[in-house]
């Protein structure tokens, strides 16, 4: 019997500390082009990603989602938990502000930072995940240094996804990584690719760099 | 007329002396134990689920020097990524033993021991490390790992930090348990600083006290969650007071066999595995007695 098994700890045998965060944004183009199959792929996309981290007991704890969608830019949710996430069944709209989505995006990412500081939550690199099938309708020169400034100070990954009809060479411009084409409208590949990817991250230890999955079936090489 | 103190001289227990003792202030009796030590090192279940392997090592060293005897106590976690960290704590923590040791043997003491001293100790591992990899065709950055050590002598304690994990201490009679060196955290929760880091010789704690420590712990990362409080940067003290009486009651002096193999399957316990699934080390040293 281990002397270590007998001491009576009750239950103050270990703190109790809040689980590190893994927050993702999702920047959701809605504009008019998505009409009929687009969007409803993307919502049937968005039920499948929260299916997914259901699966996950340690992503269900740890990863946290926001919604922004444009035009007009709307936050859809503020960041939450996988269990408190519900997917939205997002209509077209207007056009497409992506400039002042992005801008928005990071200034959320910046906050829920400063959230997590002000209550001793540790957290992993932040994810911005950008979905869109056109071309910015505003401009872009100042989110797009805001991405240069991010990724060079690591203070989040930022990716950029194009659907069939968007302009990749702008959003290349936009993004420090190569944005990925999307396949046909395979939303819900893409997104049980990325939750798969954010359920890595979840349970990545110290030192270890996240070897994610390459995105394949969903996007175009 | 200066005053006398009588003292009782009381070594492992056994009254040996009564003598007056004009050096002695305070203290109603002057009590000199060894030290009992238990360690442990476990694979965290993660690894054992991938193949990995432990990438923790731990060791601890008990010199005779010429200012009484100094316990040496070393944590080293080698980081998840890199392809052999496993090599690369074990030849941090034997090489800095060694290193300390030379130091004493030269005829050092724990007070000649300062900050740029362990910066070349520091960079000596690197050099080791260096000659290491290159022998085998590796990276440098494939031995990646953090480093702990405490150097406890009679009255007076050194302690160096490279990445997280920590090193906490205990004062004898209000039984608080703080940490030397908060852990070393990037921005994000899987960063940390290590031995090969570009910059360590700037980046490392070192802290140097003239206290006597009567018991200590070290510990690498897979524990801090259950026994650091995150949010106002404390000790759970709980876990230690407790933890640490089973190492106060041994009878046997130095590293017990029996202590370590409870310890490991503490470690390896589902209270503990369910909340971590990381390698976890762990060193407890106590060399503490109640005043009578």
């Amino acid at each position: 019997m281990s002397e270590f098994d007998q001491i009576p700890f009750g239950a103050a045998e270990f703190a109790d500390n809040p689980e590190p965060r893994c927050p993702c944004l999702l920047l959701l183009d809605i504009s008019h082009s998505m009409q009929g199959r687009p969007i409803s792929e993307l919502n049937a996309g968005l039920r499948a990603f929260k299916d997914e981290l259901a699966t996950d007991a340690l992503a269900m704890k740890r990863v946290e989602v926001a919604v922004v969608t444009f035009g007009p830019v709307t936050v859809v949710t503020e960041f939450q938990t996988p269990d408190l996430f519900y997917p939205p069944e997002l209509q077209t709209s207007g056009d497409t502000p992506m400039g002042a989505a992005i801008e928005k995006g990071v200034e959320m990412i910046r906050q829920r930072k400063d959230t997590y500081k002000a209550n001793g939550v540790s957290y992993y690199r932040p994810w911005i995940f950008l979905i869109t099938d056109g071309a910015p309708t505003d401009s872009y020169t100042r989110a797009s240094q805001l991405l240069k400034e991010g990724e060079a100070s690591k203070a989040f990954s930022f990716f950029a996804v194009g659907v069939e009809g968007a302009n990749m060479s702008i959003l290349g411009q936009i993004s420090s990584r190569e944005p990925l084409k999307l396949s046909g409208l395979r939303f819900r590949d893409l997104f049980a690719w990325l939750s798969s990817s954010l359920s890595g991250v979840s349970r990545s230890q110290v030192g270890q760099t996240v070897s994610l999955a390459p995105p394949s079936g969903w996007t175009q090489v | 007329m200066s005053p006398t103190f009588y003292v009782n001289y009381v070594v492992d227990g056994h009254k040996v002396g009564f003598q007056a003792d004009p050096y002695v202030a305070g203290e109603a009796e002057h009590h000199f134990r060894q030290w009992r030590i238990a360690k442990a090192v476990v694979e965290g279940t993660s690894h054992a689920a991938s193949g990995a392997p432990c990438q923790d090592y731990a060791d601890i060293s008990e010199l005779k020097t010429g200012n009484g005897p100094v316990l040496l106590a070393v944590v080293s976690d080698g980081a998840g990524s890199a392809a052999h960290s496993d090599v690369g704590s074990q030849l941090a923590t034997k090489t800095v033993l060694d290193l300390i040791e030379m130091h004493f043997e030269a005829g050092g003491s724990i007070e000649t021991i300062d900050r740029p001293l362990a910066a070349a100790w520091i960079d000596r591992i690197g050099h080791e490390m260096a000659k290491h990899a290159s022998k085998h065709e590796r990276a440098l950055r494939d031995y990646a790992c953090t480093l702990l050590i405490a150097i406890v002598g009679e009255y007076a304690a050194a302690f160096l930090q490279v990445g997280d994990g920590a090193i906490v201490t205990s004062r004898e009679r209000e039984e608080d348990w703080t940490y030397v060196f908060w852990p070393q955290h990037g921005e994000f929760a899987n960063t940390t600083n290590f031995v090969v880091s570009d910059g360590v010789g700037s980046l490392f704690e070192f802290a140097s006290m003239p206290e006597r420590v009567e018991e200590f712990a070290l510990f690498s990362d897979g524990l801090e969650s259950l026994v650091l409080h995150q949010a106002s940067r404390s000790v759970h003290e709980p876990f230690f007071r407790s933890m640490i009486v089973p190492v106060r009651k041994t009878a046997t002096p130095g590293l017990d066999a029996k202590l370590a193999g409870d310890l490991e399957t503490y470690l390896r316990s589902p209270r503990i595995c369910s909340r971590t699934d990381d390698d976890k080390s762990l060193i407890l040293a106590s060399r503490w007695t109640r005043h009578e």
